[in-house]
């Protein structure tokens, strides 16, 4: 069975692009617009991964996994930060909430495959 | 009147540094704008102190109207400008926003026909080369469907050839046979012959013996017995040669049916395996054309999926754009705000009646120092400048 990766990015163009990308190799897709719509999708839903940008409206990024993390079972869902930005502070603040992987824009699809890859067997 | 003229220098700062905001973009812009502002009201204040301490007297007021008039025009046209370019602005994501939609959904649909429309031409191509398309569980130990039609029908066509080969050769071992039979048919004939004799001799003797009355009784009895094995062997003679007649009849009538068969004519049959032979070569050929279009699938196939690859990453231009957009249209807000306050303090100024008074001119600058601190150039999210793939890092 395909396993499940919720895409959150206020940009419905990066929303379709991810989704090319991971069905393209096999993966089921769920979206969301913000970390506050992440939260209401992730309940319901079994989500093995999640790719999520960082400067959101809401509720942005960092602050949606800090979220998603103090829930039983999320604690330990993967999670890959797709954004625009790159600043070290920033990168510092994605992985002290928990986040595994920091892919800045725009993306090559096999590099977010390959980390997809890394973080959950397909 | 010096702080007419400082706070219409400041505004003619700001109209300048809009007009660059538009045309160099949101940093550069901001940053002319930055120092537009502190020359305005900082650089300008130094000589304002100056002229202040020399000829403070000296200064003549003009109608303050006269010149707060053409300022506040001046203001409201760069506010308007400024609300203009911010509208525009948002068209522009709109727009873009709008086009990308299209755009994604169009590549996407030509992304999956492409990928259905070469699913389709592997499978021909499997099918030109004999393969099975559908996988079954010992389909890797079956040979390709036309392959082995061609084989079946090779074996068949040999199998007739063969035959009719064989059927000649029959023919001739039933002549043969025939030959044997006749011989047999002589040797009976000869046999009946000798037995005939035999008789003859037998009665002979019978009529000698008579002759010799008593003395000869002996030898009739002799002769007798030898006549009963004449015929005896006659008839025995005549079965054989009744049964070597049916086995003649048998062998003739097998003789018609192999030689009916030997007759047929078997060059529409070896045509037919030359042909089939025609038909493995072209197979063969078939095959090896069937790998070699395959293999090009399969190359422009990667190439396919370089160049869809390659597209995803263009179509990230629009997240990209549109953050740096919000900067810019943040950046406008910004400066409007910043007129706005700059409005109030010339509104005070001419509601104060656009008096030279010390203490009025100190506040107002005071204010515009305010306007200036409170100033701050927003750090950019967005760092890209080119469509250079980013970073990857993990923790």
């Amino acid at each position: 069975m395909a396993k499940t990766i919720l895409v959150v990015d206020d940009s419905a163009s990066i929303r379709q692009v991810v989704s090319i990308a991971l069905k393209g190799a096999g993966y089921e897709v769920i979206t969301a617009n913000d970390g506050q719509d992440a939260l209401k999708k992730l309940d319901g839903h079994k989500i093995h991964l999640i790719v999520t940008d960082v400067n959101m409206p809401v509720m942005d990024g960092i602050a949606f996994v800090r979220e998603a993390k103090k829930l039983p079972d999320y604690k330990f869902t993967p999670f890959i930060m797709l954004t625009t930005e790159s600043q070290p502070e920033k990168k510092a603040e994605g992985k002290e909430a928990g986040a595994k992987a920091w892919i800045v824009k725009p993306f090559q699809p096999p590099q977010l495959l390959d980390a997809v890859s890394r973080l959950i067997s397909p | 009147m010096p702080v007419l003229i400082l706070v219409g220098l400041c505004l003619l700062s700001l109209s300048s540094a809009m007009l660059l905001y538009l045309y160099l973009g949101s940093d550069s812009a901001l940053a002319v704008l930055a120092t537009a502002v502190a020359w305005g009201s900082g650089s300008l204040w130094s000589r304002y102190q100056a002229g202040v301490e020399q000829s403070a007297a000296q200064v003549t007021v003009a109608p303050w109207r006269e010149l707060a008039n053409p300022l506040c025009a001046l203001h409201r046209n760069a506010t308007e400008e400024m609300t203009s370019a911010s509208n525009r602005c948002e068209r522009i994501q709109h727009v873009l926003h709008e086009a990308l939609q299209l755009l994604i959904s169009s590549f996407n649909e030509i992304n999956n026909a492409t990928e259905r429309q070469q699913g389709h031409a592997v499978d021909l191509a499997r099918l030109l080369a004999g393969e099975k398309v559908l996988p079954t569980e010992d389909s890797a130990q079956h040979k390709p469907f036309p392959v082995e039609m061609a084989e079946i029908l090779e074996y068949f066509i040999s199998l007739i050839v063969d035959i009719s080969e064989k059927s000649i050769h029959t023919v001739h071992k039933i002549d043969d046979m025939a030959a044997e039979i006749e011989r047999i048919n002589a040797f009976l004939a000869d046999i009946k012959s000798i037995a005939d004799q035999t008789n003859l001799l037998a009665l002979n003797a019978a009529i000698e013996a008579a002759r010799a009355g008593d003395a000869g009784r002996g030898f009739s009895v002799v002769a007798a017995e030898i006549r009963t094995l004449s015929n005896r062997s006659n008839e025995f003679n005549e079965s054989i040669r009744k049964q070597v007649e049916m086995a003649t009849v048998i062998t003739r009538n097998a003789r018609e049916v192999v030689g009916e068969m030997a007759a047929k004519d078997m060059s529409v049959a070896l045509k037919a395996k030359s042909r089939v032979d025609e038909m493995l070569t072209e197979m063969h050929e078939l095959h090896e054309y069937s790998a070699k279009v395959l293999k090009d699938i399969s190359s422009i196939s990667q190439h396919i999926t370089d160049n869809v690859n390659r597209t995803l990453v263009s179509l990230q231009f629009e997240d990209i754009v549109r953050q740096i957009a919000d900067e810019i249209n943040e950046g406008a807000h910004k400066l409007i705000d910043m007129h706005g306050e700059v409005r109030d303090v010339l509104q005070e100024w001419e509601d104060k009646g656009g008096t030279n008074d010390a203490e009025l001119q100190t506040h107002l600058l005071g204010e515009l120092h305010r306007i200036r601190d409170g100033w701050g150039v927003s750090r950019s999210k967005v760092q890209q400048s080119s469509m250079e793939t980013g970073s990857v890092d993990f923790f």
